[in-house]
């Protein structure tokens, strides 16, 4: 069984009479440890879509079924309960908090999971994982600093760091609560070629080594060579979806050579 | 948690102009209430203590009788034994520090020409300076001699001097009803002039030695009027009085014992209205810091909308959120309350001190109940620190919410784009 699968996804938007087919009938299996990119020209729905996959938004007809969970029809007090314990993102800006530091970004999703889970066992309760204590936040957002190489920078505050460690530190954010998935819209278009390269380097490292499953759209044809499955939106549908045979980072330009499409149910 | 208390406090300092701007509008409307209402109560003080120093006195022990025709100012309802009674007062109440006779009585003043009807009081002349301030009031001459002086000597007020245009060394003409039911009239000399504004409760005062002369050897002693260390607090002041009061009253239940509050008791009940005027106050400018705070908080909004968004991705429910900007508020409200009250304790402390001299601040301007020699000092009020901060806290509270509940309020997906 899929980690996530998406069948006859749609998400419309009205204006007046304007009718917007944002996602247009999408169909979509993803599996755990996934390293997978969607392109697609602008407009064609791939911030709808991954604003879907992360519970931010729901489908206006078609079904979720994230790990054997029917996300449809619930409210969306439980979709942001579910969000706060299964899935993490990556902005395109950053989004560091700026009063905290490098650390305490790191531990906010542990913060907010740990005071979820202190107010009520109730609430969040499917999904519920054991409370962890101020000292084990600490050290597990200072373990994930040192995986994204940032281990002297815990006490910094974010305006003290350059474009591409602000995106590592958002990358140690969004994996120290062990996610289902992280979704990164867009993760290195704030980026120069290199720091992109970097940045997708270090995603495409942690998701070999720790089985991670990333999401992520992007625009840079750099960029996406370095994933391993590619799926193509155009206007709201899937246009193609290969994946790459080749698992190592480093053999970019030729990355794609090797590609197989993907079955769509 | 500590951590929406943490993302909340530092953001108010990371904004420190915007905050300060805010927390000095609460600082000084919450200083100006505490500062304001403090003088009010030093001038209520003030009139209290006029009333205390020059008539009233801090108990005031008379006949029933006489406190029954208290307007016609009788001579037949003397207190018998006056300085047995006066023995028994200090025993009965030991806060007395000492107690002195007065007897009044109706007479006309004259300059020959024009005449007035007046109130006047015949006193010890020691005993009075060491009971009521009268004696030290005096703003030209000098106050009654102790016995074994030149005889017909009066102290009059600054008021009926300019009525019959008297001045130190004239002569007035005194006529009125004796103890023997007869007229008498005579001449006096003008030894000093009394200046006590309206709290002087006669307008010409004589000794008991020429007091007996005029009016008859049996000249009763219509009260007897003690005096007790003045308290620093008009409250605590009031209920020394009142107990000193209950106590004489009960070891002399024959004559009639009364405390400040009694005299005080219209003066008291204005009070009152005037408080309501310092509400106003401290309500206008907690309007206007509120509306500071909206704006502030606001403004915090719109500058962190795609902080809220992550906050929001990453499961914070809409409840923190808005707990979080509510926070904002709260801590900007705490520090320009407390400012506020540190601002106002500062003058407070200040005005208790030092006091205002009321003739300095008002040259020549008459004053009505107060002394125009007084010295207003502010009175410590410590119900209006805490009124002023929970006043501060309660606006921020409520001043925060709107704009807090907006930031809950937003689609996460609409946070993330806002650019
Ligand atoms: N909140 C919204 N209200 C109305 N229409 C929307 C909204 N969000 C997206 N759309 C429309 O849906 C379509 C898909 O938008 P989406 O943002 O998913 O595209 P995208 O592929 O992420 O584009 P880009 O590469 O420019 O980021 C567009 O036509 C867009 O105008
Ligand atoms: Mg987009």
């Amino acid at each position: 069984m899929a980690m996530l699968e998406l069948s006859k996804v749609a998400r419309v938007y009205r204006k007046g009479d304007n009718e917007v087919r944002a996602l247009d009938g999408v169909d979509l299996f993803i599996e755990a440890g996934e390293f997978l990119a969607i392109v697609g020209p602008s407009g064609s729905g791939k911030t709808t879509m991954l604003n879907i996959l992360g519970c931010l938004d729901s489908p206006s007809s078609g079904t979720i079924v994230y790990d054997g969970t029917d996300l449809h029809g619930l409210d969306e007090k439980a979709l942001s309960a579910y969000r706060r314990d299964r899935i993490s993102f990556v902005f395109q800006s950053y989004n560091l908090i700026p009063v905290l530091t490098v650390r305490e970004n790191v531990e906010l999703p542990l913060v907010i999971e740990a005071r979820a889970r202190g107010r009520s066992s109730k609430d969040g309760a499917p999904f519920a994982t054991k409370t962890r204590s101020d000292a084990e936040i600490k050290a597990l957002a200072l373990e994930m600093l040192e995986a994204v190489g940032l281990g002297g920078k815990a006490d910094r505050f974010p305006r003290e760091l350059s474009g591409g460690q602000e995106q590592r530190v958002a990358i140690a954010r969004a994996l120290v609560k062990k996610p289902l998935v992280v979704l990164a819209d867009e993760p290195t278009a704030n980026l120069d070629s290199r720091t992109a390269g970097e940045i997708l380097d270090l995603m495409r490292d942690i998701n070999e080594k720790k089985g991670a499953t990333f999401i992520f759209s992007t625009h840079d044809h750099m960029v996406m060579e370095r994933a391993r499955r590619i799926v193509t939106l155009h206007d709201g549908q899937i246009a193609s979806d290969t994946t790459s045979r080749i698992a190592t980072a480093d053999s970019a330009p030729g990355g794609i050579s090797d590609t197989t499409s993907h079955g769509r149910s | 948690m500590g951590t929406l208390w943490k993302i909340a406090l530092r953001n108010v300092f990371r904004h420190g102009r915007r905050t300060a701007i805010t927390a000095i509008v609460m600082m000084v409307g919450i200083g100006t209430y505490i500062v304001y209402d403090s003088i009010l109560g030093g001038m209520d003080r003030l009139a209290i203590d006029g009333m205390v120093r020059y008539s009233a006195s801090w108990l005031k022990v008379r006949t029933p009788a006489y406190v029954a025709d208290e307007t016609g100012t009788p001579l037949d309802h003397g207190i018998p034994d006056p300085a047995g009674t006066a023995a028994a007062m200090r025993r009965a109440a030991p806060a007395i520090k000492a107690v002195t006779p007065r007897s009044l009585f109706v007479g006309q003043a004259s300059n020959y020409i024009d005449a007035e009807p007046i109130l006047c009081a015949v006193v010890d002349p020691e005993g009075d300076a060491k009971v009521f301030d009268l004696a030290s009031s005096i703003s030209s001459g000098s106050w009654l001699a102790p016995s074994g002086g030149p005889p017909n000597q009066v102290v009059i007020s600054a008021t009926l001097a300019k009525d019959l245009g008297l001045k130190v060394g004239g002569t007035v003409i005194l006529s009125a009803r004796t103890v023997y039911d007869t007229e008498n009239a005579d001449e006096f000399t003008v030894a000093g002039i009394a200046d006590g504004g309206l709290n002087l409760p006669a307008s010409l005062y004589m000794s008991y030695a020429d007091g007996k002369t005029f009016l008859g050897d049996s000249l009763p002693v219509t009260e007897l009027d003690a005096s007790s260390p003045r308290a620093p607090n008009l409250e605590d002041e009031l209920a020394a009085s009142a107990a000193g009061a209950k106590a004489v009253g009960s070891a002399l239940p024959s004559l009639d014992a009364q405390p400040i509050g009694e005299f005080a008791k219209d003066y008291l009940a204005l009070k009152d209205s005037k408080q309501k005027g310092s509400f106003m106050i401290v309500f206008v400018i907690l309007l206007i810091a509120a509306v500071g705070i909206v704006n502030t908080i606001l403004m915090s909004v719109y500058s962190r909308v795609r902080e809220i968004g992550v906050l929001r991705a990453y499961g914070m429910t809409a409840v923190d959120i808005k707990k979080l900007f509510v926070r904002e508020g709260l801590i900007i409200g705490a520090i320009g309350s407390l400012a506020g009250l540190l601002l106002g304790g500062g003058f407070v402390a200040w005005l208790h001190g030092t006091g205002l001299r009321l003739a300095s601040l008002f040259n020549g301007l008459d004053l009505g109940a107060f002394p125009a020699n007084g010295v207003l000092y502010a009175e410590w009020r410590p119900a209006d620190f805490v009124i002023g901060l929970a006043f501060g806290l309660v606006a921020a509270w409520l001043a925060a919410r709107s704009p807090a509940k907006r930031a809950a309020r937003m689609e996460p997906t609409d946070a993330l784009r806002f650019v």
